[in-house]
């Protein structure tokens, strides 16, 4: 009886042995032949319902993280006195100053929510502009540089937004983009010259869209935006396309952005088109008569974007272009502090009416990306 | 003499089946029940999981399409970063490496996923509830990643 036991023990040891052992072998695991053919008729046993995808093939880099540079000038400022003037009036510009800018620039983008039948992200960005300008002259007693020197304080942009896609079925989905933005001449940590809550500026689209196979996704809809400078209801049309020889494609969410994209290889990327950025900036604490003032600031930045994988998901990216101004002119809001729209056919006046000329730029970057 | 003999016979008995039944449970509980064949729910794939040693792969079985259009030859692992790698087929490619089932909060963890169609590896955590999988690939950190839900399929059997 003795024996007995003591053989089970010793032959169950060595059974736990072998098999603790064998959980070593990773190194030494040999592939076995394998007929695939036999893995074409299958069926199901698990449920679920088959969504489509919220990219397509070769998109340009999801960015979680981003870090970038951003230095542009000189372009010819003109800008006029404070006073009333229509869209389509013809203005004395006699202010003019060479302007230059640079500045900091950082976005994040997370997801919250991210799975097949829905994603949710949340985003910030930090995007400054440290305008500088020709000599002004000290002199306070006229405003004829008052302007000038109002945007020698520079530009800050803070915003929250928020993405939701929703898939419905293999093919259609749906896109909601909100935005809530802080623009204008503030410092951060100061306590006398804003941001203040109350000029928070909101933007949202809305996009319904179809994506028929892995290369193409296309959509139309609606957005309420401030790319224009102003506030502006404009529809917007989606087209991300791939090649089928995968080479080439396109980024379009029009007006706001067209890119023609080629893809070198996975990991080198350049892209050529356009991007429409602008927004309605404050200016806090000036000498002008209205205090309830924004620079309706909007440009087009014609551009080649060249990005390229440092290693794993950090990317490097670089933009050089030229910046086509859109928008430089001021509103006043009033006393009532309320923005309005003007559209394409309003004929609201202008505070100032002013021009920038176009500007080369350079844009550096680096990222945390999702392919 | 004789008592003290068995005794530790027994107390040898116990523990030796203490080990065994202890690695019995590791190797099993609970871990083995994501063996199997699986679909991405993109259903361009199966993906075959099993079980290596101690540690959980999976591997491509079936592509929807397996030509690749502009070579008309069977697709290959053409996005991947190591240039070597660029030539290996993808029917048979292991793209879920190096899980390990953790019975604690039942899921397998400490695994990577690669994405054939960006050339990315992943970090990857996966759990599962009745037959369906939940693989979250990410970045870094599980918050910065995607969930994609993949199905259990089974072969049919033949006639």
């Amino acid at each position: 009886m003795t024996l007995n036991l003591k053989r089970l023990a010793v032959a169950l040891s060595f059974i736990s042995f072998t098999t603790a052992s064998f959980s070593q072998i990773d190194s030494t695991y040999v592939e076995e032949e394998e007929d695939y053919s036999m893995y074409d008729d299958v069926e199901d046993v698990g449920a679920i319902t088959t969504y489509c995808s919220p990219k397509i093939f070769d998109l340009s880099p999801n960015r979680f993280l981003s870090i970038g540079y951003d230095v542009a000038g000189n372009g010819a400022l003109e800008a006029s006195t404070e006073g009333a003037y229509k869209p389509d009036a013809a203005v004395t510009r006699n202010n003019n100053s060479d302007l230059s800018y640079h500045g900091l620039r950082i976005n994040a983008n997370i997801p919250v929510i991210s799975e097949s039948k829905f994603v949710w992200q949340v985003g910030a960005g930090f995007n400054q502009s440290r305008i500088t300008t020709d000599e002004i002259p000290n002199s306070n007693a006229s405003n004829r540089y008052a302007l000038l020197r109002e945007l020698n304080a520079g530009l800050t942009n803070i915003n929250l937004n928020t993405t939701l896609f929703k898939p419905l079925g293999e093919k259609n989905f749906l896109i909601l983009q909100l935005l809530a933005e802080q623009a204008g001449n503030y410092t951060l940590g100061s306590s006398t010259d804003g941001p203040s809550l109350e000029n928070t500026k909101y933007s949202g689209t809305a996009i319904w869209g179809k994506r028929p196979h892995d290369r193409l996704q296309w959509g139309i809809g609606l957005s309420r935006t401030y790319r224009a400078g102003e506030l502006n209801y404009i529809p917007v049309v989606m087209y991300n396309f791939t090649a089928e020889n995968r080479k080439w494609g396109t980024e379009i969410l029009f007006p706001a952005k067209a890119f023609y994209r080629r893809k070198m290889n996975a990991r080198n990327i350049l892209l050529a088109g356009y991007e429409l950025e602008g927004s309605s900036y404050r200016l806090y604490n000036t000498s002008f008569t209205s205090q309830n003032i924004e620079l309706r600031r909007s440009e087009i930045r014609l551009r080649l974007d060249y990005q390229k994988q440092i290693k794993g998901f950090v990317w490097a990216g670089i933009q050089v272009g030229a910046i086509v101004n859109y928008s430089y002119n001021i509103d006043d809001l009033d006393t009532d502090n309320k923005d309005f729209y003007r559209g394409f056919f309003g004929d609201q006046t202008y505070a100032f009416s002013n021009t920038l000329g176009p500007m080369p730029y350079v844009n550096v970057s680096v990222s945390l990306v999702s392919k | 003499m004789k008592k003290s003999i068995t005794l530790m016979g027994a107390i040898a008995l116990l523990f030796a089946i203490s080990s065994f039944t202890s690695s019995l449970v590791s190797v099993n509980a609970g871990g083995d029940d994501i063996i199997g064949l699986w679909e991405p729910s993109n259903g361009k794939a199966r993906v075959k999981i099993e079980k290596i040693g101690s540690k959980y792969y999976g591997k491509i079985v079936w592509l929807r399409e397996p030509i690749d259009p502009t070579t008309q030859k069977p697709k290959v692992d053409k996005n991947n970063e190591d240039a070597k790698m660029r030539n290996v087929p993808l029917r048979g490619y292991r793209l879920l490496k190096d899980f390990v089932y953790d019975e604690e909060s039942k899921e397998w963890s400490g695994g990577t996923i690669y994405d054939p169609e960006s050339g990315s590896l992943y970090s990857c955590v996966i759990t599962m509830k009745n037959d369906v999988l939940n693989i979250r690939g990410y970045v870094g950190v599980k918050a910065l990643g995607r969930t994609d839900t993949w199905k259990r399929i089974k072969l049919k059997k033949k006639k």
